[in-house]
C-alpha cells in the first residue's frame, strides 16, 4: 500500500468509525436499488470487493443502516458461520456433570481448608463450609475417554465431539452481573450481547428471519432480563429477537383477526404503491428502503412461521430430541435452533432457566431438581449435535454450552447452618464450558483445576478470552470489531487484554 | 436504667431513644451503612462500682432486614465515661431550652401542609461520602480519594472567579456556574446542537453526545457558534425563541424533495440544500397514532401506565411482577407515560430504536427494519388505534367511502391525498368488504360490520405509509 492509498484507507476508516449513520446513508436506496433484491449478497460497499472489504464492518460504508443485516464478508477466514449458544441460566454444577474429582469425593464432609476461604466472599456460604464430593458417578466416555457423569447418558455418547474448557473463571458471583459479563462482556447494563456483535460484524444469511434469535425455556427470563440479548450501544437492529413458544413465534407476526393472507398482500401492495409515488415526489432513498422492509416483513411472516413450526418434523426426530410441539421446552428449542441455523440465522441464543441449585429446597437440590433438569437437557442437546452432524451443519455451526459461573466444591451452608437438601453455592473461580462443531477440536480438554476443583491450576481462561475465541471462530477480530460510544471505541471483550485460545482450534 | 440515647445522625431513620423501649426500632446504621457510627447511652443515675466489679452489657439486635446484608454490628467497641456532663446532657437548663425549642419548631413544621419530595442538598461536610477512584472500574478496589473538581483538560476557573478562595473546595453551585458561565461555549453549543438534531435529524455536530476531541467536527462551525451565542445571550437560555428561530429559518422551511443527483452527492443532507425529512421517533409514532385514532387520553402527570402488550413479555426471575393492561383512558396515554422496566422494555418502542434506558443515550440511530413494519401492521395496540381511526372515518361523509378515506388521509398525513393514492386506498376498502362478506365471523369483535372492517383496514394502511411515519 503506498502513502496515497494508506491515506485514503485511513480516511475511510475514520469516516466509518465516527459516522456510522452518514456512511450508511450513502448506501441507502441507491445501493439497495443497485442490488436489486433484498437477498442479494453484496449490497454494501464493504462487501463489494472495495478497498476495505477485508475490514468490514470497519470498511467504508461497511454497514448500511437501512439493511443492517445484509451479509458481510468476515474480516478473517471464518471457521464457523453460525452459532448456537446454550446458556444454562443459574449456573449448573460442573461437579455433577463433567468434572471428576476423586480427591474431592475422598474429602467429602470435611471442613473446607481455611486457605480457600481467607478473604473470599460467597453469595450465601458463611463461616466454614464442608467439602462436598460429587453426587454423581463418572465414567470415561468415547474414544477420548473424557469423564462424563451418569447425569448425562446421552451426551456421554457425543463426548468425542466436545471441546472442553475446564479452567473458566468469572469475576462476578451473582447471576445477573455474571450473565451480563458472559453475554455482553461487562457486568453492568447497557453493553451489547455477543449475538448483537456477531450480527453487527457479519449480518445474517437470511434477511427474511431475524439474524439474532433468542429462545427461552425453564419458565423464566435469565436474571438479567432482556439486557443479556440487548444491543446496548449498538443500533437497535442488532438486538436479539425473542421467539416464543406460545402466541406469535415472533412478536406481531400474526395478521389481525379477519385479515387473511390475500387481504394482507393487498394492503402491503397499496402501501408499496403509495410509497413509490411518495418516492417519485420527494426522492428520499429511505422511502425505497421502507418499501423493501414491508416486503421483507411479509416474507418474514411466512418464513418465521414456517421456521418455528415443528409440525413438519418426523416423529423420529421429535422423539430423538424429546420435543413436544406447543410446549415451552428446552427440547423444542434445541430442535428450533437446528431449524433456524439450517435457514441461515446467524446466532441462535438459548436460555434455559432453573440451574441455580443451592439446596434450599428439593427442586434446587443437586440430588433432586438438578437431576430432572439434567434429564431435560441431556437428551435434546445430544440429539442436536447428532442432528447437526447428520445434516452436515456441524462443520459450519459452532455450538457453545455453559453457565454464567460454576458451583462451589463446598456444600452450601446458608446462614452458617446445615441445610435440609444438598446444594452448592455460586462459584466464580472455576467452571466448565464446552464448544462443539465448526473449527474446534473434538474430544479435547483444555485447562485444569486443582484436585478439589476450586481454582484453575493451568491456563486460567477469562470470560473475555472465550469471547475473543468465539469471535475469532466467526472470522472476527475482537480488537477490530468496535463501535464508538461515549468517547470509546467499544469492544465485546472490553479494555483488558483478551487472548484468542488457538489451542482449541482444529 | 438509661435515661437517654443520642445518635450521630442529624436526621435519623428512627429516634435513637426507641432503643430504650421494647421495640425493634432505635439507633442503627441506616442511612449511612458504610461509615463508623457511634451512639451515647446516658444512665439515669451514675453507677458506682467496686474496683473488681464486672459490668455486663447486653446489646440486642432485633431488627429483621430482608435481603442478604443483615445490618448487624460487625466490629464494635464500648467506652465508659465518668464525665459528669453526660448526666446533664438533656437536663441542663440550656439543653431543656433547646429541646423545647426543637419541639416547638417540629410542631410548627407539622402544621405546614406539604408533600414528601426529595430535594438535593449539599451534605454537611462531616457526613459527606468520600469518593475514590475505582481501579479498573471495580467498586471493591478503591484507589486514591478524590475531591470535587472539573476535568483537568478544561479551563478551571471559568465561572469560579467569585469563589472565596482557591483553597476552598468547590461546591455544586460552583459547578453550575462553571457549566453556565458566559465564557464557557460548550454548554450552549451542546444544547443548540441537540435542538438542531431534533429538528433536522442530524446535528451540526453529528455526534450529539460528544463535542470533544473524539467527536465529529461540526459541518457548519460558524452557524453553530452563532446560534450558541444567541442562545446564551439574546435568548437567555430559553428554548422557545431558539426553536422559533430555527423553525422560521429559510433552511428549515426548504422543500424536502431531493434530486437523485443531490441524494447521491449529499445523502445525509449535511449541506442543508433541502429541508429535513426523517422517520418519527418511537414515541412519536405511538403518540401520532393515538391522536389520529381519537382515543388519545391527554391526561398528564401521575404514575406510569400499562398500554396493550402481548402476554408473556414479563417473566422476571424471582419476581411476581405482572403486566396488567390499563383500563379506559390510561390505555391511551402518550408513550412517555408507558411503564418502563429496563430489563424488559415496551417491545414496540424498542423496535423503533427507543433505548432500553440502561445508559444515557444522547443520539439514537434510526434503523429501518421489517420488525418495525410488523409492529405498525399487527401489534394489537396499533390495530386498536386503526380501529379508532376507522370509527372516526365513519363519522365523516356518511355513505361516501372515498370522502371518508380522503378525510382520514388528511388526518394521518397532514396533507390532501392525490387521486392515485385515493384509488389505491379505495381498492383496499373494497377488497376488505369482499373478504368480510366471504367470512364475516372471522373478523370477530375486530369489526361488527363490513364497513367498519373496511375502514379499519384502510386506517391500518394509512398508519403504515411512509408519509405518515416520516416528518
Amino acid at each position: 500500500m503506498n502513502l496515497g492509498e494508506q491515506h485514503a484507507h485511513d480516511t475511510l476508516r475514520h469516516v466509518t468509525r465516527r459516522h456510522f449513520l452518514s456512511g450508511g446513508l450513502a448506501g441507502v436506496g441507491g445501493l439497495w436499488l443497485a442490488a436489486g433484491s433484498a437477498s442479494a449478497k453484496s449490497a454494501t460497499i464493504g462487501t463489494d470487493g472495495g478497498a476495505t472489504s477485508s475490514n468490514a464492518p470497519h470498511g467504508a460504508g461497511g454497514i448500511d443502516p437501512t439493511r443492517p443485516l445484509a451479509p458481510r464478508t468476515p474480516m478473517l477466514p471464518a471457521k464457523a458461520t453460525r452459532v448456537i449458544f446454550l446458556h444454562l441460566a443459574g449456573a449448573p454444577s460442573q461437579f455433577e456433570l463433567f468434572e471428576d474429582k476423586p480427591e474431592l469425593t475422598r474429602l467429602d464432609g470435611q471442613d473446607c481448608p481455611q486457605e480457600f476461604l481467607a478473604g473470599k466472599r460467597f453469595a450465601f456460604i458463611q463461616g466454614t463450609p464442608k467439602l462436598l464430593g460429587a453426587r454423581a458417578r463418572f465414567r470415561p466416555a468415547g474414544e477420548s475417554g473424557l469423564p462424563m457423569s451418569d447425569n448425562l447418558p446421552h451426551l456421554a455418547r457425543m463426548a468425542d465431539k466436545l471441546c472442553f474448557v475446564r479452567s473458566m473463571r468469572s469475576d462476578q458471583f451473582n447471576h445477573a452481573p455474571a450473565q451480563l459479563l458472559a453475554q455482553t462482556g461487562d457486568p453492568r447494563l447497557g453493553h451489547a450481547a455477543i449475538g448483537s456483535w456477531v450480527t453487527y460484524g457479519l449480518g445474517s444469511e437470511n434477511e427474511n428471519l431475524p439474524g439474532f434469535v433468542v429462545l427461552l425455556s425453564g419458565g423464566r427470563f435469565p436474571d438479567a432480563g432482556k439486557s443479556v440479548w440487548g444491543s446496548g450501544f449498538l443500533p437497535g437492529a442488532y438486538q436479539g429477537v425473542q421467539c416464543r413458544s406460545e402466541g406469535d413465534p415472533v412478536l406481531f407476526l400474526r395478521n389481525p383477526p379477519g385479515v387473511d393472507g390475500g387481504l394482507r398482500r393487498r394492503m402491503v401492495d397499496a402501501i408499496t404503491r403509495i410509497n413509490e409515488q411518495t418516492h417519485r415526489e420527494l426522492g428520499d432513498p429511505e422511502t425505497v428502503t421502507r418499501i423493501a422492509q414491508y416486503e421483507m416483513a411479509a416474507r418474514m411472516q411466512l418464513a418465521a412461521t414456517d421456521a418455528m413450526d415443528l409440525g413438519d418434523e418426523s416423529r423420529a426426530t421429535l422423539d430423538a430430541y424429546g420435543a413436544e410441539p406447543g410446549r415451552e421446552l428446552l427440547a423444542n428449542n434445541c430442535l428450533l435452533a437446528r431449524r433456524l441455523v439450517e435457514r441461515g440465522v446467524r446466532f441462535v441464543q438459548l436460555y434455559d432457566w432453573g440451574w441455580d441449585t443451592h439446596g434450599t429446597a428439593e427442586p434446587q437440590s443437586i440430588t433432586g431438581g438438578f437431576r430432572r433438569k439434567c434429564r431435560e437437557m441431556d437428551r435434546p442437546v445430544a440429539a442436536l449435535l447428532a442432528d447437526l452432524e447428520e445434516r452436515g451443519l456441524l462443520d459450519e455451526t459452532l455450538v457453545v454450552w455453559g453457565g454464567e459461573f460454576g458451583r462451589t466444591p463446598m456444600r452450601e451452608n446458608r446462614g452458617g447452618q446445615e441445610m435440609p437438601f444438598i446444594g452448592r453455592d455460586h462459584h466464580a473461580d472455576a467452571y466448565t464450558v464446552w464448544l462443539a462443531g465448526a473449527g474446534v477440536k473434538q474430544g479435547f480438554s483444555y485447562g485444569e483445576t486443582d484436585p478439589i476443583g476450586y481454582r484453575p491450576t493451568t491456563r486460567p481462561t477469562e470470560v473475555r478470552d472465550l469471547q475473543a475465541t468465539l469471535l475469532r471462530l466467526m472470522g472476527l477480530d475482537h480488537e477490530r470489531l468496535t463501535f464508538p460510544s461515549q468517547g470509546l471505541d467499544r469492544k465485546l471483550t472490553g479494555v483488558k487484554p483478551a487472548r484468542v485460545i488457538h489451542e482449541l482450534f482444529a | 436504667f438509661f435515661s437517654e440515647a443520642a445518635g450521630d445522625e442529624p436526621l435519623p431513620l428512627d429516634d435513637p431513644n426507641e432503643s430504650l423501649a421494647e421495640t425493634p426500632h432505635g439507633w442503627g446504621v441506616f442511612p449511612r451503612i458504610d461509615a463508623p457510627r457511634h451512639a451515647v447511652f446516658v444512665l439515669e443515675e451514675p453507677l458506682s462500682l467496686a474496683a473488681d466489679a464486672r459490668l455486663k452489657l447486653v446489646i440486642k439486635h432485633e431488627r429483621e432486614l430482608k435481603g442478604q446484608g443483615a445490618a448487624i454490628i460487625r466490629r464494635g467497641r464500648v467506652s465508659l465515661s465518668t464525665d459528669p456532663r453526660w448526666t446533664t446532657l438533656t437536663t441542663s437548663p440550656e439543653a431543656v431550652a433547646r429541646l423545647d425549642r426543637l419541639a416547638e419548631l417540629a410542631d410548627e413544621r407539622r402544621a405546614i401542609p406539604s408533600v414528601r419530595v426529595p430535594v438535593l442538598a449539599e451534605r454537611d461536610p462531616r457526613f459527606r461520602r468520600r469518593t475514590f477512584v475505582f481501579e479498573g472500574g471495580n467498586w471493591l478496589a478503591k484507589g486514591g480519594a478524590v475531591g470535587p473538581g472539573t476535568p483537568a483538560s478544561l479551563p478551571k476557573r471559568i465561572g469560579l472567579e467569585n469563589a472565596d478562595s482557591e483553597e476552598q473546595e468547590p461546591t455544586r453551585l460552583d459547578l453550575a456556574r462553571w457549566i453556565a458561565s458566559s465564557d464557557n461555549p460548550l454548554t450552549s453549543r451542546t444544547m443548540v446542537n441537540r435542538v438542531w438534531a431534533e429538528m433536522f435529524g442530524i446535528g451540526l455536530v453529528e455526534t450529539t453526545g460528544d463535542l470533544g476531541v473524539s467527536g465529529a467536527a461540526p459541518s457548519h462551525p460558524e452557524l453553530l457558534d452563532h446560534l450558541a451565542r444567541r442562545f446564551q445571550g439574546l435568548h437567555a437560555w430559553r428554548l422557545k425563541p431558539l426553536l422559533r428561530e430555527i423553525a422560521l429559518s429559510a433552511t428549515y422551511r426548504q422543500d424536502a424533495a431531493v434530486s437523485a443527483e443531490l441524494a447521491r452527492r449529499d445523502p445525509g443532507n449535511r449541506l442543508l440544500a433541502r429541508g429535513p425529512r426523517q422517520r418519527l421517533s418511537a414515541e412519536m409514532i405511538r403518540d401520532q397514532a393515538l391522536v389520529v385514532s381519537g382515543k388519545w387520553s391527554p391526561t398528564m402527570f401521575g404514575k406510569p401506565v400499562m398500554p396493550l402488550q402481548p402476554g408473556g413479555i414479563w417473566r422476571s426471575a424471582y419476581s411476581g411482577a405482572e403486566w396488567q393492561t390499563a383500563d379506559g383512558g390510561d390505555r391511551y396515554r402518550r408513550a412517555v407515560y408507558t411503564y418502563w422496566k429496563r430489563t424488559s422494555g415496551y417491545p414496540s418502542l424498542l423496535a423503533f430504536d427507543a433505548p432500553s434506558r440502561e445508559v444515557c443515550t444522547a443520539r439514537r440511530v434510526a434503523t429501518n427494519t421489517p420488525l418495525q413494519a410488523l409492529v405498525t401492521l399487527n401489534d394489537p395496540a396499533y390495530v386498536d388505534l386503526a380501529r379508532g381511526l376507522g370509527e372516526r372515518m365513519g363519522q365523516h361523509a356518511a355513505g361516501d367511502p372515498r370522502g371518508q378515506i380522503a378525510w382520514a388521509y388528511r388526518s394521518a398525513a397532514g396533507r390532501e391525498a392525490d387521486d392515485p393514492a385515493l384509488a389505491e386506498l379505495e381498492a383496499v376498502y373494497h377488497a376488505a368488504i369482499e373478504q368480510y362478506a366471504s367470512n364475516p365471523g372471522g373478523c370477530g369483535e375486530f369489526a361488527p360490520t363490513a364497513d367498519c372492517f373496511a375502514r379499519t383496514v384502510v386506517a391500518s394502511v394509512l398508519l403504515n405509509l411512509d408519509r405518515v411515519l416520516t416528518r
